[in-house]
C-alpha cells in the first residue's frame, strides 16, 4: 500500500506504467490501429519522408514505416513477456532454494550462475542464437539462459535476508514444513524485489532482441520487428535518416520507460534511496 | 589472511574455468543436424564427411572429444577457422588489441564523464546538473547503443563532417587518425558504463556525505571542494573501481555490434563475420577467450579491492 501510495507521489512513474499499458494495448490491436499492410510493398513509394499517408515515411521497399513499428511491438512485447516470464518460472525456484536451504544447492547454483556470468550476455546470446538457428524461439530460449542467472541471484539475496527474520523462525519452530515456509512466509516478502525484476527483465528482453534483430539474429525479413528495421535502415543512414530515427526511438522509449518504472518501484522498496531520489546500481 | 582469500578465490576460479570450458565445448553441438556437412555446405559425399568426422574426433564418445578439446585448447591451439585455414589463435591475438583499445577509450569516455557528475549529483541533490545526471544515467541504460551509433555517424560524420566516416587506422601508423575514427565508437560504447558509473559514485557518495567523518571535516571548517574531493571520494573510490571493472569487462561485450556498424577489424566483427559463414571453430574460440579475459577482468578487480580496502573480510 505505502508502495502504491509512493508511485501515486511520483507523476512520471505512473506517466510510465502508462505508457507501458498504451504500447501493450498498440502490441494487442495492431492491426486495427495500423494504417497500413506492415508487409505490403511499394517500389514507387519507396523512402518517403513522413507524409500525410505515411506518417512516418517509407522504407527501402515502400512499406510504410508506422504500421511495421505498431507491428514490431508484438514482437517486442512477447520478447519482454517471455524472457521474464522465463525469469520468473526458472529463476524464482533457483533463488528461493538456493537462499532458504543455502549450503550444496546454494553453492551449485551460484557455481552455474556465475559460470553464465563470466560470458557477456550479448555475445552469450549472439553464440547461443548462432548456433542453435536463426529464430525467435531460440532468441527467446538464449534470453532464457541470460536472465535466469541474475532473476536467481536477486531473489537469493533477498530470500537470505528474509529466511533470517525472526518470523521464519517462529512458523519453522511451530512446525511448518519448508515448503509452505517457503512459499507462505518468505516468497510472498521477496515479492518487492521479484517485480523491479520483472520490469528491468522485460527491458533487457527488448534491447537484446533488437540487437541480435539488428546483427541479422532472430527474426527474419520481411517481418517487421524494430531492430530488423534498424538493420535494413543502416545502408540508407544518408538517405532516409527517418527509417533509422524511428524504430530507434521506438526501441529507446519502451526500454527507457521500463527501466524508470522497474527504477521507481525499487525505490519504493528501498528505504534508503526513497529519501534521495534516483541512483543505485 | 589475505593469502587464504586469494587461495579460496583462486580454487572457486578454477571451477568456473572448468564450467566455462564445457559450456563453450558444448556451443558447437547446438548446431542442429550434422556440424560437418553443415560446414561443408552439403557439398561432400558421405565418404567425404566420414572422413573429417574422423579427423575432428567427432566419432569418439563425448567425454573424450572434450579432453582432447580442453588439452589443445591449453596449449594454445583452439582449431582453424573453417574458412581460411589460419589458427583461430593467431586470428584473435591479431584482432584483440582493437577491441581492447576500443574497450579502453570508452571506459575512459565513461569515467571522465560518470565520476564528476555522480559528485555533483550527490553534493546538490535536486539541482539543475543533479537532474541532468539523472537523464544522463536513465537515457545511458536506455538507448540501445547500436541506434546511437547511428545517430551519432548521421550528425558528426554525414552532417557535420567532423570526424571521418567509418573506418579504421593503426594507432602505430597514425594516431591522430586513430582517434579521429575510434572517437564515435567509444562514445556510443561508453553510454551503458557511464551511467551505472554515474549512479554509483551518487549513490555512494551519499551514503558517505552522511557519515560522522564528514560531518568532522566540514566542522573543522574544511572548504566543500575539500571535503568532497579529499575526505569523500577516497572512501568512494573503492566502489566507483569495482563497479567499473565489472563494467569494463561488459564493454568486451558490447563492442560486439559496435565493431559491426564502425567497421572496426576487432575480435566482435571477426565473431559477427564467422557466425554468418558458419566458421563455428572461431566463434567457439572467441566466446571462450572473451570469457576468460571477463574472468581475469573480474578477479583483478576482486584481490584489488580486498588488497585496498581493509573492511573486506576474507
Amino acid at each position: 500500500m505505502r508502495t502504491l501510495r509512493f508511485l501515486g507521489g511520483r507523476p512520471l512513474a505512473v506517466a510510465g506504467l502508462v505508457f507501458i499499458v498504451t504500447l501493450g494495448l498498440v502490441a494487442l490491436l495492431a492491426p486495427a490501429l495500423a494504417p497500413h499492410d506492415p508487409l505490403e510493398m511499394n517500389v514507387a513509394q519507396r523512402l518517403r519522408p513522413p507524409t500525410a499517408t505515411n506518417w512516418l515515411g517509407t522504407d527501402e521497399f515502400g512499406r510504410d514505416i508506422l504500421s511495421r513499428i505498431l507491428y514490431g511491438a508484438r514482437i517486442s512485447f512477447s520478447v519482454g513477456f517471455v524472457s521474464a516470464a522465463i525469469g520468473l518460472l526458472l529463476g524464482v525456484p533457483m533463488g528461493l532454494l538456493a537462499g532458504y536451504y543455502r549450503g550444496a544447492v546454494d553453492r551449485l547454483f551460484m557455481a552455474l550462475t556465475d559460470i553464465l556470468f563470466a560470458f557477456p550476455a550479448i555475445l552469450l546470446s549472439v553464440a547461443l542464437v548462432a548456433m542453435m538457428g536463426s529464430t525467435l524461439e531460440n532468441v527467446m530460449i538464449a534470453l532464457g539462459v541470460i536472465v535466469t542467472p541474475t532473476f536467481a541471484r536477486v531473489v537469493r539475496a533477498a530470500v537470505l535476508v528474509i529466511s533470517s527474520t525472526t518470523y521464519v523462525e517462529a512458523a519453522v519452530a511451530m512446525g511448518v514444513r519448508h515448503g509452505g515456509v517457503m512459499l507462505r512466509h518468505v516468497l510472498p516478502n521477496a515479492m518487492g524485489p521479484i517485480l523491479v525484476q520483472v520490469f528491468l527483465t522485460f527491458s533487457y528482453g527488448v534491447l537484446v532482441e533488437a540487437s541480435l534483430s539488428f546483427l541479422g539474429l532472430g527474426n527474419q525479413p520481411p517481418t517487421p520487428s524494430w531492430g530488423l528495421m534498424l538493420n535494413s535502415a543502416y545502408g540508407y543512414m544518408e538517405r532516409a535518416p527517418w527509417f533509422s530515427i524511428f524504430p530507434g526511438a521506438a526501441i529507446a522509449a519502451t526500454v527507457v520507460t521500463f527501466n524508470f518504472v522497474g527504477d521507481g518501484l525499487r525505490d519504493a522498496f528501498d528505504p534508503v534511496l526513497r529519501r534521495s531520489g534516483w541512483g543505485g546500481a | 589472511m589475505l593469502a587464504r582469500y586469494i587461495l579460496a578465490k583462486l580454487q572457486w576460479l578454477t571451477l568456473i574455468l572448468v564450467g566455462i570450458s564445457i559450456l563453450v565445448f558444448l556451443l558447437i553441438r547446438l548446431v542442429p543436424g550434422d556440424v560437418i556437412s553443415i560446414m561443408l555446405y552439403q557439398q561432400a559425399s558421405a565418404e567425404k564427411i566420414q572422413e573429417i568426422r574422423g579427423l575432428f574426433g567427432l566419432d569418439q564418445p563425448l567425454h573424450v572429444q572434450y579432453l582432447r578439446w580442453v588439452t589443445r585448447a591449453l596449449r594454445g591451439d583452439l582449431g582453424r577457422s573453417i574458412v581460411t585455414g589460419r589458427p583461430v589463435l593467431a586470428d584473435i591475438v591479431e584482432r584483440f588489441p582493437v577491441t581492447l583499445e576500443l574497450s579502453f577509450l570508452a571506459a575512459l569516455i565513461a569515467l571522465v564523464l560518470a565520476i564528476p557528475f555522480g559528485i555533483i549529483s550527490a553534493a546538490r541533490p535536486g539541482s539543475v546538473a543533479d537532474g541532468i545526471g539523472n537523464v544522463i544515467s536513465v537515457l545511458g541504460l536506455g538507448l540501445p547503443n547500436f541506434w546511437l551509433a547511428t545517430i551519432l555517424v548521421l550528425a558528426f560524420s554525414v552532417k557535420l563532417a567532423l570526424v571521418p566516416p567509418i573506418g579504421y587506422v593503426s594507432p602505430l601508423d597514425n594516431p591522430v587518425q586513430n582517434l579521429r575514427l575510434m572517437l564515435l565508437p567509444a562514445l556510443s560504447l561508453s553510454t551503458y558504463m557511464t551511467a551505472t558509473v554515474m549512479r554509483m559514485t551518487r549513490s555512494a557518495f551519499i551514503e558517505i556525505l552522511g557519515q560522522d567523518f564528514v560531518r568532522a571535516a566540514r566542522a573543522k571548517g574544511l572548504s566543500e571542494s575539500v571535503v568532497l574531493l579529499k575526505h569523500a571520494l577516497r572512501n568512494a573510490l573503492i566502489a566507483i573501481l569495482t563497479m567499473s571493472g565489472i563494467e569494463v569487462a561488459k564493454l568486451l561485450g558490447g563492442s560486439l555490434i559496435i565493431e559491426q556498424i564502425f567497421a572496426l577489424p576487432g575480435m566482435g566483427r571477426y565473431a559477427v563475420e564467422a557466425i554468418f559463414a558458419r566458421d563455428y571453430p572461431i566463434v567457439q574460440g572467441t566466446v571462450l577467450v572473451v570469457a576468460l579475459t571477463f574472468v581475469l577482468i573480474n578477479l583483478t578487480v576482486d584481490l584489488l579491492y580486498a588488497a585496498v580496502d581493509p573492511r573486506v573480510r576474507y
